[in-house]
């Protein structure tokens, strides 16, 4: 057999990479670990009881009284075992990586339906995204940017993105091609089509694509803290690596309130039930 | 000045470098589908030319796939013709560069759709101001106008309304206003009322028409149903594979069909719901006669034109009538006038009217009913055999 040593190439390429586009790296980091920073604070400013009973409050408004309670009580038991910290540390860096995701989802997916050029080029990327194991994204980052929240965020962007810019270049696509034709003929430029007439009229559809990401990006910042991302996936590691159950469980658990508080929060944004 | 002129007209689809090759096809009279064998190219206009001078509703009839629709977008150049002239007034279409056609769909024309093309995420009130939202009208004078047009199409209670609660015939009541709410001169609309049921359809014809009396506008309607073309229209061109066939007002079209194609068309149509009087009415040159003519001529008239009345018609208006029995008691035969023994002549049929409107009365008159023109001259007779030669399809032998 042949010896094809494709791994030591990459590894050239990325330490390559490392030295030539050091500047561009280090812009990324910065922006990155601004946002993350951004986030946590906010989350972590108020005490956990009054920023428990904002989310109850805002789930109750857009999702009914069922989900409003759902918060209450299991927001309240995520205060109560003691994870508070980390799940406001995990909510921070999903909605960092979902802020960058969509920032650059949207626009690519509004450009790949407006070329099928693009569209066929960007699907099979997006289709290697979202088939790779999730923790394989981990080394890159980790070659780029080193261990800790950054790498984390930058390798659960690459994860979740998928969604988003599917859902947009499908949605895009499937407005009615007579209300496009209408708004061409009372004469909207394409700039106009695309903010009074495609993007209104899909967003639903971009909103599904959305929620989709938030949900990735939670999965994706748990395993993240194999690089040091920190959060309840830290705390689901040492329950592992230390064989504590309690810790396990009770760490898992508060993954598993957070997946569904924001779950039905964002689907209520979307229009979804 | 002329609101619309399309002068030989071609649009083309298919490989580019085979376009040019298939008009020149096309020009020589080609079939299309000897042209799409030679050339892989689909002729959807077929040198078509028409004119509209002023408000008026143009119908332009075709089966699906005839082209119609493409030609309607070549008119505000939403597809740019392959060749040929259009102009909208005086202002040529080819000539001008994207953002100036953006300015003049936003001025001169507006459209309405088969599937109404309405906005789903906005209300009535944002749909219907779209248009002029897009010309950078205040949100307050978009409101009061939408107010107005809203008003005009019987919808003024659903300003706040979502579009998905609205029925079918509402909603293109939307898109009707919607049309009407940018004041465009040029209304293009596209097989506007054939997405609905046919009862809400003719209740649309109906008001459209009225609407077109209070604010005439130019109008081009495309249809595939003969029956609304002929319904609607001030003139119909029928199109056949991308031609016009036939360019003509309803009437002749029925009568004088051009080619066996819109022979075959109307061979079926219900002639009584689109000849009027008028166009069918003979003239009544013989039995019209002057107040003040003598008994004595007037017996000869009758006798001369095989008729037992006579209408008394003076500066072209019809005075009174004369019956053959009453010429008889007239006081003296020899120097007495028509007016002793006139009686008062039947309401005249008036031009415009449809045969279905009149047969009834006509059925009910012995003798032939006048017909009277807008400014209510008298312009011919209608009687019940004319009618029934009109419906059979039997020529005037005049």
């Amino acid at each position: 057999m042949i010896d094809i040593p494709l791994g030591k190439y990459v590894e050239i390429g990325i330490e390559w990479m490392n030295v030539h586009l050091a500047p561009f790296f280090e812009a990324i980091s910065t922006g990155t670990g601004a946002a993350i920073a951004f986030f946590e604070a906010i989350l972590q400013a108020p005490p956990s009881w009054m920023m428990l009973l904002f989310i109850a409050a805002l789930a109750w408004r857009l999702a009914g009284y069922r989900v409003g309670l759902f918060c209450l009580v299991g927001l309240f038991l995520v205060d109560g075992m003691g994870m508070w910290l980390q799940t406001m540390q995990t909510l921070a860096l999903v909605l960092s990586a979902t802020v960058i995701a969509v920032t650059i989802g949207i626009p690519l997916g509004v450009w790949a339906s407006r070329s099928d050029i693009v569209s066929r080029t960007v699907r099979p990327i997006l289709d290697f995204m979202q088939t790779m194991p999730a923790f394989v994204y981990l080394i890159p980052a980790v070659l780029f940017f080193r261990l800790g929240q950054v790498p984390g965020v930058i390798a659960t962007v690459i994860f979740a993105m998928p969604p988003v810019v599917r859902m947009t270049n499908f949605g895009i696509r499937g407005v009615s091609e007579e209300a496009v034709e209408a708004g061409r003929a009372f004469g909207a430029s394409a700039s106009e089509l695309l903010f009074k007439v495609q993007l209104p009229l899909s967003m639903p559809t971009i909103l599904a694509g959305v929620n989709q990401t938030i949900m990735l990006a939670l999965s994706m910042v748990v395993i993240a803290a194999m690089i040091g991302a920190g959060g309840l996936g830290q705390e689901v590691l040492r329950g592992i690596q230390q064989l504590r159950i309690d810790l396990g469980f009770e760490s898992g658990l508060a993954v598993v309130i957070l997946a569904i508080v924001i779950d039905r929060i964002t689907q209520a944004l979307g229009g979804g039930k | 000045m002329t609101a619309i002129v399309v002068q030989d007209v071609f649009k083309v689809f298919g490989p580019g470098k085979s376009i040019d090759e298939a008009v020149q096809r096309a020009r020589k009279g080609e079939t299309l589908s000897d042209i799409a064998k030679a050339t892989g190219c689909t002729v959807a206009v077929n040198n078509a030319s028409f004119e509209i001078e002023g408000p008026q509703i143009f119908v332009i009839m075709g089966l699906s796939g005839s082209g119609k629709s493409t030609l309607l977008r070549c008119v505000n150049y939403l597809l740019e013709p392959t060749s040929g002239l259009v102009k909208l007034g005086d202002q040529d279409l080819g000539a001008m560069d994207t953002k100036s056609l953006r300015e003049l769909r936003k001025e001169k024309t507006a459209m309405v759709f088969q599937h109404f093309g309405l906005l789903d995420n906005r209300d009535v009130l944002g749909n219907v101001g779209f248009g002029l939202e897009l010309r950078g009208v205040s949100e307050s004078e978009r409101t009061k106008k939408v107010k107005e047009v809203l008003e005009l199409v019987g919808l003024s209670e659903h300003a706040n309304t979502r579009i998905d609660e609205l029925s079918g015939g509402m909603q293109q009541r939307i898109g009707l206003a919607r049309a009407l709410a940018t004041d465009a001169d040029i209304l293009l609309m596209d097989e506007a009322f054939s997405a609905l049921d046919p009862l809400i359809r003719t209740e649309m014809q109906t008001e459209f028409l009225d609407l077109q009396k209070q604010m005439p506008k130019v109008v081009l309607f495309i249809t595939h149903d003969l029956g609304e073309a002929l319904r609607l229209g001030d003139r119909v061109a029928i199109l056949k594979e991308g031609a016009i066939v036939q360019i003509d007002t309803p009437e002749q079209i029925v009568m004088n069909p051009q080619t066996e194609y819109v022979e075959a068309f109307v061979e079926n149509v219900d002639r009584s719901r689109v000849l009027t009087a008028g166009a069918i009415a003979v003239e009544g040159d013989e039995v019209a006669v002057a107040p003040d003519l003598s008994v004595d001529d007037a017996l000869n008239a009758m006798e001369d034109a095989g008729s037992s009345v006579l209408y008394l018609v003076e500066d072209g208006r019809v005075r009174g009538i004369v019956h053959r029995r009453d010429l008889d008691r007239a006081p003296s035969k020899d120097n007495g006038t028509l007016q002793a023994v006139a009686a008062d002549a039947p309401e005249p049929v008036h031009a415009n009217d449809h045969l279905l409107d009149v047969i009834p009365r006509v059925a009910n008159h012995e003798i032939p009913l006048p017909v009277v023109d807008d400014e209510r001259r008298f312009i011919g007779l209608l009687s019940k055999t004319r009618i029934l030669q009109a419906i059979a399809r039997i020529k005037r032998h005049d």
